[in-house]
């Protein structure tokens, strides 16, 4: 809202400019940008000087996209410097808005040189710097706001302003200076008793946390300051510094206080297990005590009727466990595992999350005593003949499928045959059907008790999947089904969606996928799940207003989070400042947002370009900077929630952390690879002739972008072709990972692996040398025949090959079928590049044959040459045009046999919806595609 | 078995077992740091010991005079978790928040069609107070069941004598 700036209290002297700017703030808070011009410009002609006029005019200019004009205005009332509250604060908007925060500084620094005791101003001043993140002006700004009024939060400001100095610089200035300097600030007002709120405290806290004094810090939460604390935090805080001082002693009494009022806490258990394996390293009785104390807090539960907890029970698995894990005898000092696991069966094995909470622990049972702990886990079912039997209540079905997970989880279901794993998923699915009358009545925003058979049947399935297309039908049938009686269930959604992905059936992963409304801050983690790897199934058109809503959330979180930054100042939440800072650098790092970033470029230069006229324009309209451009690639970080997939699979199958690591640093270095590759293209087109007539003339008005380094500039070309040299040699030097390691639940395999191995960049680098040395006219045969062979090679490598995949393998085969398709694009926009340089050179030259010289031979050649470059990418189209419709048929699941007894059992509309997705052609789009592009090619005549 | 701590910004890059259930909207990010900047011990969320947040809550503590109430905003536990009384646990978490900070009642506004969560919530304390006419919007637009409960501060237990009236989303303080 706009007339929040509006000021509260005016000089009666203002009335009248109050009366003729309302109409102004009016318009823009309900958004009609349009007439706020008109009414802005009808002010300024009866008071052509009203600065805030001007701005408001500015800003209605901004949100109507005319950003370069608005950005005239407010640059010569920033020279007037202004010095009224309402101007100042709509000029914060418009620079706001435009994302030039800094400007926002500039002004208030002005406005407080005029007015130095504006406390209004100072503030505003202060939230500025808060913005761009400037501590050491934050901090004179804050205290110069105290000396005006002297308000506690002003001088907790300053303060705080100078622990973000600390924070950010980990120098030995900073323990000498720094810190101190903010503790004896805080000191000062403790000891004239001047604290007031709970924030004040907890920033001292703060401070004495980052000089490690954690004994004055522990003083202060068992002193008179404490009252101002909320409970919670004193527990916490006291725990912690008695960690760090290593007062295990103290530790061990405390944690066993903490316990006993709260023997639910996991975090307390966890603490309680370091410091006793601290104490026992000097003090083997500690053993003893410990035993003693979790044994009294098991007895506890034991003798409640109802409402048992689950911390006592599972708390006995974890302590045996870190034994273990210690080398210690864990039976001789805590008794057997099994039994302790058995015990939480039976007092916890009816609720949903039985198998979550024994995971981490149940792989510690000893070989030798898994068979008696599975018997007796089947028998706390109380099923006499599973399989004829099925559960009569939810809590039944709880305990079954806790079994049955168990059983996959302790190897159970590897020990069995294809046939055998059939058998099985098919009993499952009776007892889904079987148990059904117990969802009578839910919601449908419930989740259904027995869709976990259905998820398990499913897994099942696709371990004999073996790329047998009826096991990959009869999956999605189970699936789909459960779907539709379960339309909440977000693990069947999820299942299903990789399951489409897995068949090669991108658009219908796609619609499954846009049923789980993936938002905000999940296009960040769980974006990797379909949003790259729908380019790979070749979808560009699908994927790409996925990459735009995705870029929207990483372009608008920066302006969100500083907005969030300042709300924590205001409110005192001194914990919050750090970590949003934090919090906003994990997102700008984020290796997906630069992945997207390149994507979204690369496609726009792909989709966009139906002439070599309007290739220019979306190039140019990039304003590409290359330097700039691209993140610190050795700070990307992994934001991605690799563990949104259920797996009952045993840990040995189960999603490792290194194919975690190795995935994130490939996904790293293929953005890298793309990002230079993009600039590259665009670097290629600028030398069009084409850019200096289109793109030249909207430079010269955007003064503002200050690019340096314009992608024109000759020598950028080079400099970038060779920097995509260094990281292809290096990348082909590396051992890449096997497609057959990736497993259905794992992240996508990156599209690294197949980009290098099929060479698809080599081809395009073949063409762009030829523009960036200039030798466009001179078109060597050697060139072309190199263009031809790695062309080829490239086309060649789409041929459905007899190496095996894996789970992975209709999708590596669309990948390789994408890289190809868009290798052949990307060389045609490049070849439409040298066809407008020849074009150009030929006409200059006639000019020039006028005066005389004869060039008829040259320019035939060049002609020549010219057309055999057109017609080897030419043909290598056509070969690649051939292989996609022979692939089109034979590629994923679309043909296949539907035993009898499946469409008996299924309901025919979702047979109808499988049907469907799966006869959807996978490959129309890079058909689409190829034909526009050959288009374009087709205009590459001379 | 619960980890009962203050959620933080890195959480939101985990919640997705909570947040992909349909009944729980994901916010844009003002949505959770304003409530991060202004009540974070309003902000409580709930670990299980493999490290799978299984649910949180959020809230806030508004209003003047003997309206000075805390404010349940949202409170949701992932399907596999439910049944084990998180909601419960992270409910009193609120209540003693509100109770150190002197609230005279806590509030919490629920979809009529949710019988489950209006018996819940009876269970621990809280009354219908009122109906708000409408408050959902869809299609068709839900009307709403304020519900509170009082805390110490109000002894005479005035803030949970019952309206005999809906009222509509805009009367709502």
């Amino acid at each position: 809202m706009v007339s929040k700036m509006a000021p509260k209290t005016k000089p009666v002297d203002n009335s009248v400019n109050e009366r003729r700017l309302r109409p102004i703030y009016d318009w823009l808070d309900n958004g009609n940008n349009k007439k706020a011009l008109q009414e802005a410009e009808k002010v300024l002609k009866k008071q052509p000087n009203l600065q805030c006029a001007k701005v408001l005019k500015a800003l209605a200019m901004v949100r109507l996209g005319k950003s370069e004009e608005a950005q005239a205005i407010l640059k010569d009332v920033q020279l007037e410097e202004p010095c009224e509250d309402a101007t100042l604060q709509a000029m914060a908007i418009c620079y706001r808005e435009t994302h030039r925060p800094e400007l926002t500084c500039q002004i208030y620094e002005a406005a407080v040189k005029k007015d130095p005791l504006n406390e209004e101003f100072l503030s505003h001043l202060f939230m500025g710097y808060v913005r761009i993140g400037d501590y050491r002006k934050q901090q004179q700004t804050a205290m110069a706001l105290f000396k005006v009024k002297p308000k506690n939060p002003y001088y907790f400001w300053a303060v705080m302003s100078i622990l973000m100095q600390a924070y950010a610089s980990d120098d030995s200035v900073c323990l000498t200076i720094t810190l101190p300097l903010a503790e004896r600030m805080i000191k000062k007002f403790v000891e004239e008793k001047k604290i007031e709120a709970e924030a004040e405290v907890q920033l001292y806290l703060m401070v004495l946390e980052r000089q490690r004094k954690y004994d004055e810090a522990l003083q202060v939460i068992q002193g008179p300051l404490a009252e101002k604390l909320a409970s919670g935090i004193i527990e916490t805080k006291k725990g912690e510094y008695l960690k760090q001082m290593k007062r295990w002693d103290q530790m061990m009494d405390y944690t066993e206080e903490l316990l006993r009022s709260n023997p639910d806490q996991w975090s307390y258990y966890v603490h309680y297990a370091e410091t006793l394996f601290e104490i026992s390293s000097q003090d083997v009785t500690a053993f003893d005590r410990v035993k003693t104390f979790l044994f009294s807090l098991l007895e506890q539960e034991r003798i409640k009727s109802e409402n048992k907890l689950r911390g006592p029970y599972l708390a006995m698995l974890y302590f045996w466990q870190q034994l273990q894990q210690r080398n210690f005898d864990a039976s001789a000092v805590f008794g057997n595992f099994r039994e302790f696991a058995q015990e939480y069966v039976e007092i916890m094995g009816d609720k949903p999350c039985a198998f979550q909470d024994l995971k981490p622990f149940i792989s510690s049972l000893p070989a030798d005593q898994v068979t008696e702990f599975l018997d007796c886990v089947n028998q706390s079912v109380g099923l006499d003949d599973p399989s004829r039997q099925s559960p009569k209540t939810v809590k039944q079905i709880c305990r079954h499928l806790l079994q049955l997970q168990l059983n996959r989880f302790l190897g159970q279901h590897d020990l069995l045959g294809k046939k055998e794993k059939t058998q099985l998923s098919r009993e499952l699915w009776d007892h889904y059907l079987r148990t059904k009358f117990l969802n009578v009545g839910l919601l449908t925003t419930d989740i259904r008790p027995n869709d976990g058979y259905a998820l398990l049947a499913a897994h099942l399935l696709l371990d004999t999947w073996n790329n047998d297309p009826d096991v990959l039908y009869k999956c999605l049938l189970l699936l789909e089904t459960s779907l539709a009686n379960s339309p909440a269930n977000y693990h069947l959604k999820l299942l299903v969606t990789r399951v489409y992905t897995l068949a090669g059936h991108g658009r219908a992963a796609f619609q499954r996928y846009e049923t789980l409304d993936i938002k905000y801050i999940q296009l960040d983690s769980l974006g990797h799940l379909l949003c790259r790897p729908l380019i790979s199934m070749g979808l560009p058109y699908t994927a790409s207003p996925l990459l735009s809503s995705t870029l929207r959330f990483y372009t608008t979180h920066a302006r969100e989070t500083s907005e969030c930054l300042i709300s924590a100042y205001k409110f005192g939440s001194f914990g919050k400042i750090p970590e949003f800072t934090q919090f906003c650098q994990r997102l700008d790092s984020s290796a997906h947002f630069a992945s997207v970033t390149t994507e979204r470029m690369l496609l726009d230069l792909l989709l966009d370009s139906s002439s070599h006229l309007k290739l220019v324009q979306t190039a140019g309209g990039m304003f590409a900077d290359p330097d700039k451009d691209q993140p610190d690639w050795k700070t990307c970080v992994d934001n991605r929630d690799c563990g949104v997939f259920v797996s009952w699979d045993p840990p040995s199958k189960n999603l490792h952390d290194d194919i975690v690591k190795t995935t994130f640093n490939d996904e790293v270095k293929f953005a890298r690879l793309r990002n230079r590759l993009v600039h590259a293209l665009i670097a290629t087109v600028a030398l069009s002739p084409i850019w200096q007539i289109e793109v030249q003339e909207t430079k010269n008005r955007t003064e503002n972008l200050n690019n340096d380094q314009h992608p024109k500039d000759k020598c950028i070309l080079p400099r970038l072709l060779q920097e995509l040299e260094i990281l292809l040699t290096e990348l082909k030097s590396q051992s890449l990972m096997s497609h057959s390691q990736f497993s259905v639940q794992s992240p996508p395999p990156p599209r690294l692996y197949t980009y290098v191995e099929n060479g698809s960049l080599e081809p395009i680098l073949i063409l762009m040398d030829i523009v960036s040395k200039g030798q466009c006219h001179a078109i060597g045969n050697d060139e072309i025949r190199q263009l031809d062979n790695a062309l080829s090679r490239v086309v060649e490598s789409a041929q459905p090959s007899v190496v095996s995949e894996g789970f992975w393998r209709n999708y590596v085969r669309l990948e390789r079928v994408y890289n190809a398709v868009e290798t052949l694009c990307l060389c045609v926009l490049v070849v439409s590049t040298i066809h407008a340089i020849i074009k150009n050179n030929n006409a200059l030259s006639k000019k020039k044959k006028k005066k005389g010289e004869t060039d008829n031979d040259d320019s035939f050649n060049r002609a020549k040459q010219f057309s055999t470059l057109v017609s080897c990418v030419a043909s290598n189209m056509k070969k690649m045009e051939v292989l996609i419709d022979e692939f089109g048929v034979q590629v994923c699941i679309s043909q296949m046999k539907l035993t009898e007894s499946d469409i008996e059992k299924a309901e025919h509309a979702i047979t109808d919806e499988i049907s469907k997705n799966l006869s959807q052609s996978p490959v129309s789009e890079v058909k689409n595609l190829m034909v526009e592009k050959f288009k374009l090619l087709e205009t590459c005549n001379l | 078995m619960t980890t009962l701590r203050p959620f933080t910004c890195d959480d939101m890059f985990r919640f997705n077992f909570v947040n992909l259930d349909p009944l729980t909207e994901t916010y844009g990010l003002t949505f959770y740091l304003q409530y991060m900047a202004h009540w974070p011990e309003y902000f409580q969320l709930t670990e299980a010991p493999g490290g799978e947040i299984m649910g949180y809550i959020m809230g806030k503590a508004e209003g003047h005079g003997t309206n000075w109430h805390g404010h349940v905003t949202a409170l949701s536990v992932a399907p596999d978790y439910r049944r084990l009384g998180l909601a419960a646990k992270l409910m009193s978490g609120l209540e003693e928040i509100s109770e150190k900070k002197q609230a005279y009642f806590v509030d919490l506004f629920v979809r009529v069609s949710n019988t489950v969560a209006i018996n819940m919530y009876k269970n621990l304390g809280y009354i219908i107070y009122r109906t708000v006419l409408e408050y959902y919007s869809g299609s068709p637009d839900e009307d709403a069941y304020d519900m509170r409960k009082s805390l110490s501060r109000d002894v005479d237990k005035l803030s949970v004598v019952p309206l005999t009236h809906p009222v509509r989303p805009e009367d709502i303080e």
